[in-house]
């Protein structure tokens, strides 16, 4: 986790105060040399040490931890992951964003920048690979191309047609050059549609897409609901949700198809958020190391649930680590994905084959960890196991659902044997590692 | 001797300047617009010299049709395959399966002449 400039904070009050470090630290009840420490955001100071301080230098716990400079920090050490032959010592982008805050909010900008060039890179080239509507027409357009200049190179070359060949070839120019235009014009007006925002959607699964992340794919309504319905029969409470459902779905933009995708998603939440209640599952994840597989026999459950409940603890009051979540079936298809800000999971399909969410495919039911490194540098850990859809019933073919938790590095509570980190990338389309022995297509960045 | 060649093309305008052209050069030239029924047409008119061949067509593709070619008694039969998706992936998938040689369109006319020529080996 990373730490806030809390210590800075308690160093300026104390200074602009008068105090010595020696007279706060006892006035707190702790040792100077740990409140030295403090002070140099070396040592978190929370909980009852924070309130000491706070009551000694006459302020509030809030005034000295405040979110935004966690945030500035928290986008500096992302910043700092994409260099992994950058060394830091502790503490140093704390100093920073400390001593220099204009440099700070400099950096942390910039990255952010390029993070967002980083998702529309990946957003339109997800829409040229995969997007049915503007292959189906570049391949028309081409044909028919092809089929002009086949006849008109005829009619220009060749001086001993019939006429009745000439009537042919010169049609054939006529009726494809309509052809092209009409491609052309629709072609035309879908560009303008869809404009060069990556983030307008233009198919059902990218509305939902955008319906999810505008939300952080977090819905408190739904979790308030389901903490006051602990007590009463299952049954009645879906129903009660599936009606809290209903006003959130009737109050937003309009989802057109994605509606039925929409509930879907939101009926699942809710009934994660009743089998596993979101502050007594925090509590059980922190006091459970974050292990899924605990988690899971807690609250009789299966991983599946556990990890999308653990991917559900994105908000800002939540000390949680940012988890990304990533669902496919057996063909690859994504089912549901909650990527992180430099863990870019694709829409369509195609995804870097040398996941293991892939690899749990081969071995049912068995959780496997991964240690996984972007061509950025930065590291992360991904669980994965895959299961048998719920509901299947005897005799019905075997459909497989695998999913991946991943989590940065910088961010990881699992306490995993030390392994070597696998070279993996999003998708080959926009992977820039050389030499990998799974490309399955050349890419945009070579 | 006439070297014979099938086309197997659904765009008919494409296809019938491909008969055209290759008609003037002095090949004998099938057309077949149905991937479903190329294979019919190998076994009912051939013996055929090579085969031009096109990737996304009605009924069975074209990836599909040179997979049957390569297992079957055509081994051998040079096949050009023309697509209007130049990706990488296409072509290597087409190698894969063993085509002869392979054109991205919009092609010339003297350079789909030139390949048929050059495959039929006259």
């Amino acid at each position: 986790m990373v730490r806030t400039l809390t210590g800075s904070r308690i160093r300026k009050a104390r200074k602009s105060d008068g105090w010595t470090q020696t007279a706060l630290a006892s006035a707190a009840g702790i040792s100077p040399s740990y409140l030295n420490l403090i002070e140099h955001n070396r040592r978190a100071a929370t909980g009852d040490v924070l309130t000491a301080l706070a009551s000694a230098l006459g302020t509030t716990t809030e005034t000295l931890s405040r979110d935004g400079d966690s945030q500035l920090i928290s986008t500096l050490h992302e910043a700092a992951a994409r260099l992994p032959d950058l060394t830091l010592s502790p503490g140093t982008l704390e100093d920073l964003a400390s001593r220099n805050p204009e440099m700070a909010e400099l950096l942390a900008s910039t990255f952010q920048r390029l993070r967002e060039v980083e998702g529309t890179v990946t957003a339109l080239s997800d829409r040229l690979t995969h997007d049915p509507y503007l292959s189906e027409n570049v391949h028309g357009m081409l044909s028919t191309i092809t089929a002009i200049r086949s006849s008109a190179s005829i009619l220009h070359q060749m001086h001993d047609l019939t006429p009745e060949q000439d009537n042919r070839f010169r049609r054939s120019v006529h009726e494809e050059s309509l052809r092209l235009s009409s491609v052309a014009e629709g072609l035309a007006e879908y560009l303008s549609r869809s404009g060069v925002d990556p983030d307008k959607a233009l198919t059902p699964e990218e509305t939902l897409d955008r319906f999810l992340t505008r939300r952080n794919w977090v819905f408190d309504a739904l979790d308030q609901e389901a903490a006051t319905l602990a007590d009463i029969p299952r049954a009645i409470a879906r129903s009660r949700l599936s009606e809290v459902i209903s006003e959130m779905l009737g109050d937003t933009d309009d989802l057109g198809p994605a509606q039925t995708m929409a509930r879907d998603w939101l009926d699942q939440y809710a009934s994660d958020a009743l089998t596993m209640p979101l502050r007594p599952f925090h509590q059980s994840a922190k006091d459970a190391a974050w292990d899924p597989p605990t988690l899971a026999r807690t609250y009789q459950t299966d991983l599946h649930a556990v990890f999308r409940r653990l991917a559900s603890l994105r908000r800002s009051w939540i000390d949680a680590p940012a988890f990304g979540l990533f669902l496919t079936n057996a063909s690859g298809y994504p089912l549901r994905r909650q990527p992180l800000p430099s863990f870019a999971l694709p829409r369509h399909g195609n995804a870097c084959p040398l996941w293991p969410v892939f690899e749990a495919l081969s071995a049912p039911t068995r959780l496997i960890s991964a240690q996984l490194r972007l061509e950025h540098g930065e590291g992360f850990t991904a669980l994965a196991v895959a299961l048998p859809r719920p509901g299947a019933t005897l005799g019905q073919t075997p459909d497989l659902l695998s999913a991946m938790l991943i989590v940065s590095d910088n961010d990881s509570p699992f306490a995993l044997p030390a392994s070597p980190h696998r070279p993996v990338g999003p998708s080959c389309r926009i992977c820039a590692q050389t030499d990998c022995p799974a490309r399955a297509e050349a890419s945009l960045l070579a | 001797m006439t070297k014979r060649v099938l086309i197997v093309e659904d765009e008919p305008n494409i296809a019938e300047s491909l008969r055209f052209l290759m008609t003037h050069a002095g090949f004998d030239v099938i057309l077949e617009p149905d991937g479903g029924r190329a294979l019919d047409q190998l076994a009912d008119k051939g013996p055929f010299d090579a085969v031009v061949l096109d990737i996304m067509l009605p009924n069975r593709s074209g990836f599909d049709i040179l997979r049957d070619l390569r297992s079957g008694a055509h081994a051998n039969l040079p096949v050009l395959m023309l697509s209007a998706k130049g990706q990488k992936q296409d072509r290597e998938t087409a190698q894969d399966l063993g085509v002869t040689r392979f054109m991205t369109k919009p092609f010339s006319n003297a350079e789909v002449i030139e390949a048929v020529t050059e495959l039929c080996g006259s």
